[in-house]
This record gives structure tokens, sequence and C-alpha cells, in this order.
């Protein structure tokens, strides 16, 4: 690599002012870091207030909640507050595409079984006390980087997207 | 596919990222900066196995850095803008024993670096002893005492 003849060479004007641009551009990249390094701390790389996302359906009947922005394999979750109209059984849809791209790791409660469809698995939850709001939590690992979107519904009532960044 | 990316994104991310933090940032200059640097290297060691614990994908991930350091070293040889982009150019921080305050300030080095520098390469004393004091592109300070 380039020998250095002699020290006061280093005072040759063009590597000085290399050393003034590279000056003014690390500090350029500070601030550029420091903005980063803030975002992340209000979520937008990952859990925190701007990452944080609510939405419920039309009726009411499906809230939830979960992290808008979120990252490659760690762990995650979406919760869901379900009001059931009536019955014993829970029927509950997710869209094949965010099944599969989550990458569900548990449900708690555990579904009594799942049925797969063309374009939704629907999980079907016994209830103890029909009528009553039910929670529901997903413990996710997402398994594809990018945008996830999904719809959430429950059985022959309203649905609801939700929406996912996922960072690699 | 996957193990070669990894490597190329954590080796650029990391030359990149040294590279404006200033070439004193991580001179293991104290304690603490070594500790810093190892905790660095523990992190980038996680984001480049991820979860994947295979040979092959450890054996990729070498490769790829090795090959890439060696591609790199053969630009910086070809191009000097390149070396000077990668590696930094030293810079004269004393003459003739005295400070130059302005690139000592942008360098983020002051004279008690200088004086620690020359008391431990030289058993200086003064910066009056000193002709230059160099801050080289590793991070550390070397002394050239008057008189030579």
């Amino acid at each position: 690599m380039g020998q250095i003849g002699d020290v006061k060479e280093l005072e040759d004007p063009a590597k000085l002012a290399f050393h003034q641009r590279q000056w003014r551009t690390q500090r350029v990249a500070w601030g550029v870091v420091t903005l980063l390094v803030l975002a992340a701390l209000l979520g937008l790389f990952g859990p925190g207030v701007l990452s944080r996302a609510h939405t419920a359906s039309a009726g009411g009947a499906i809230r939830a909640q979960y992290h808008r922005f979120v990252r490659y394999e760690d762990p995650t979750t979406l919760d869901l507050e379900v009001r059931p109209s009536g019955g014993e059984q829970l029927r509950l849809w997710l869209s094949r595409d965010y099944v599969q791209s989550s990458g569900i790791q548990q449900i708690i409660p555990p579904p009594e079984s799942v049925e797969a469809g063309p374009d939704r698995y629907t999980y079907v939850f016994r209830l103890e006390n029909p009528g009553e709001p039910v929670s529901i939590s997903y413990q996710l690992m997402p398994a594809r980087m990018g945008r996830l979107d999904g719809q959430i519904g429950l059985e022959g009532a309203d649905a609801i997207r939700v929406g996912q960044f996922v960072y690699p | 596919m996957d193990s070669v990316l990894r490597a190329l994104v954590v080796y650029l991310f990391l030359l990149v990222l040294l590279r404006v933090s200033g070439k004193r940032s991580l001179a293991q200059i104290t304690t603490f900066d070594f500790v810093l640097l190892l905790i660095i290297s523990e992190t980038a060691d996680t984001a480049l196995l991820g979860r994947n614990n295979s040979s092959t994908h450890a054996f990729l991930l070498i490769m790829t850095l090795v090959i890439t350091d060696i591609g790199l070293s053969l630009l910086k040889q070809r191009f000097p803008l390149v070396e000077r982009l990668v590696d930094d150019v030293s810079l004269i921080v004393v003459q003739d024993g005295k400070p130059l305050k302005d690139r000592m300030n942008k360098a983020r080095v002051d004279e008690d670096d200088v004086l620690s520098a020359a008391r431990e390469l030289q058993g200086l004393e003064r910066l009056d002893q000193i002709k230059y004091a160099v801050v080289e592109r590793s991070g550390g300070i070397s002394i050239i005492p008057k008189g030579k």
C-alpha cells in the first residue's frame, strides 16, 4: 500500500483537502447515525411508539394490537380481542399469505382445531363463556422480509387488515 | 446466496461505519475502547450467523469475507483514491513542537494524547521535544523527536 517517502509529504495540499472533506463527511454521517438511533428509540425499526398499531373492525367484533415494524425471525406478538356473537365456538380466520409469512409459533389459548382453506386458515376456539369477549395472542416470528399484509376475520362477520414491515 | 450476501452486507456496513466514526474512535486507546470492540465483534457475529449453525454457512461466510478483503486490497493497490477512502491518510498534528489545534480538534486528539505517545514511544517529556506527531491511519499516534 502507498508508502510515504517523507513525513512532509503528509502536508501535500491534496491530502489536507482530503482530510477536510473527510471531516465534513464524518460530521454528516454522525448526524445521520444519531437520527437513525433516535428513530430506533421511537420504534421505526422495531417495538416503540411509532411501531404500535391498533385496528378494529367496523362493527367492533375484532380489535388487533401489533407492531407495524418488525424484524426478520425476531419474535413479535399479534394480540386480538374478539367479541363473539354467540355459540360455543369461535371461528377466527387469517389470510393464508399472512399465516405463511408471519411464522406463527404459538397461539394462546391454543385453538381446538385448524382448518386449511384455499385462501385462509380458520382457527376454531371453544368458548367457556359464549358471548363474552376473548383475548387471543398469536406469537409470531416473521419468516419473510419486506411488506406483510394480512386479513383477519370472524367467520360470517367483519374483518380487519393488518400491515407490517419486516426488516432484514 | 444468503450466506454470501450476509457476509458482504456486514463487511460493507462495518467498513463504512468504522470509517465514518473516525480513526480515533476504536484505536484501542483505553480499556473501554477494547471492550467496545469486543462487543461490536460479538454483535456482528450474531448478524452474520443468524440462526444458521451449519458448517457450510460458516465456511461460505469466511470465504466471502476473505475474498472481499483480498479484492479490496487489490483495488487499494491499483487505485490510490480507494486506498485513501478505505484506509484514510495520516495527519500531522504537531509540527516543530507546536500543536496544530484545528487539526487536533477535528481529529479528536489532544495534547495529552500526543504527550502520552511521546512518553511511551520515545521517552520524551515535553511537546517542544517533538518534531512531528502524526495520527496514523490506524488511529495510533507516532512521534518523531527533534534532532532526527
